[in-house]
């Protein structure tokens, strides 16, 4: 589970738009160059790279240097645990699912006539 | 096949509240299954760049996937190629590194040279994200998540519906790539 502290960096990097549409895009092109990012938005290069630290802050960018450009990676981590903490109700409902499956398929099992094998 | 096949690498990573010689011996445990490989157990020679190696399950009657290992730095860094054997796309790479951080460990899985477009870049997306999530939570919990148990619970339940194509005898470590 993500500790509430990293968990706010991930809300707070997430509450403004022009990060949530750098998000968008670097996940579109992973390994994306700074600049190139940058050439997308209409402020100014220093903004850029203020928005980029908040979103490697909160560990939904990983950026990697690669000669003289620095590429960009989207990290999904931090979004699946969000969404994992919010969703486990769902995902009880589905094994109960399964349980249910089981029992019924070996209650079938259990019906037919055994061939060549004895029974446990 | 040029670099053009090949999907960009992705960047899985998590924080992980453990010494880093902790994370690594969790990692490299070939002696119990790994909850965060879907319960797979490591089956090689020996971490030595060059070995081949498995990862069994199912009471090594199966094998998710075959490589080898390519790099070797413990506690910071093994490199591997990764072939699943459930699909029939060529070996890819998964690296995973390890580096000490705000008194923690940073733990990083990357996947490379996967087949665009292919069933293996999709599973093997899901499955890291799958894997960085379990791994902090194994670590630093002793257990995976919940929504994880389910789905442990779930693949013993399918065990016996195993495709052929998974079946251990049919992936000797000679068949590494």
């Amino acid at each position: 589970m993500l500790a509430d502290r990293d968990m706010d960096a991930v809300f707070q990097a997430l509450s403004n738009e022009s990060r949530r549409r750098m998000l968008d895009i670097i996940k579109e092109e992973p390994g994306i160059g700074v600049g190139v990012l940058a050439s997308d938005f209409d402020v100014s290069r220093i903004a850029v790279m203020k928005h980029l630290a908040v979103l490697e802050e909160a560990n939904l960018v990983v950026s990697e240097k690669d000669g003289r450009t620095r590429r960009l990676y989207f990290n999904a981590a931090p979004i699946q645990m969000i969404h994992d903490r919010w969703t486990t109700e769902y995902s009880a409902y589905w094994a109960g699912q399964m349980t249910r499956i089981k029992y019924l398929a070996e209650a079938r099992h259990g019906d037919q006539p055994k061939k060549g094998k004895s029974r446990k | 096949m040029n670099d053009d096949n090949y999907a960009e690498k992705s960047v899985y990573r998590v924080l992980i509240d453990a010494p880093i010689e902790t994370v690594w011996s969790e990692l490299v445990n070939e002696t119990e299954p790994r909850p965060f490989f879907w319960n797979g157990s490591w089956d090689t020679p020996g971490f030595a760049a060059g070995n081949p190696y498995r990862m069994a399950s199912n009471n090594g009657k199966a094998v998710a996937v075959i490589g080898r290992i390519l790099e070797m730095d413990p506690p910071h860094r093994l490199v591997t190629s990764f072939r699943l054997t459930a699909l029939p796309d060529p070996p890819s790479r998964v690296t995973y590194t390890l580096t000490e951080k705000d008194g923690g460990t940073e733990f990083c899985l990357v996947t490379e040279r996967v087949l665009a477009g292919s069933k293996s870049e999709k599973s093997m997306a899901d499955g890291s994200r799958f894997i960085v999530e379990n791994f902090k939570a194994y670590v630093e919990t002793g257990r995976v998540t919940f929504k994880a148990r389910m789905i442990l619970g779930m693949y013993s339940l399918m065990a016996p519906l195993m495709p052929k194509s998974m079946r251990a005898e049919n992936w000797p470590l000679d068949k590494a790539e």
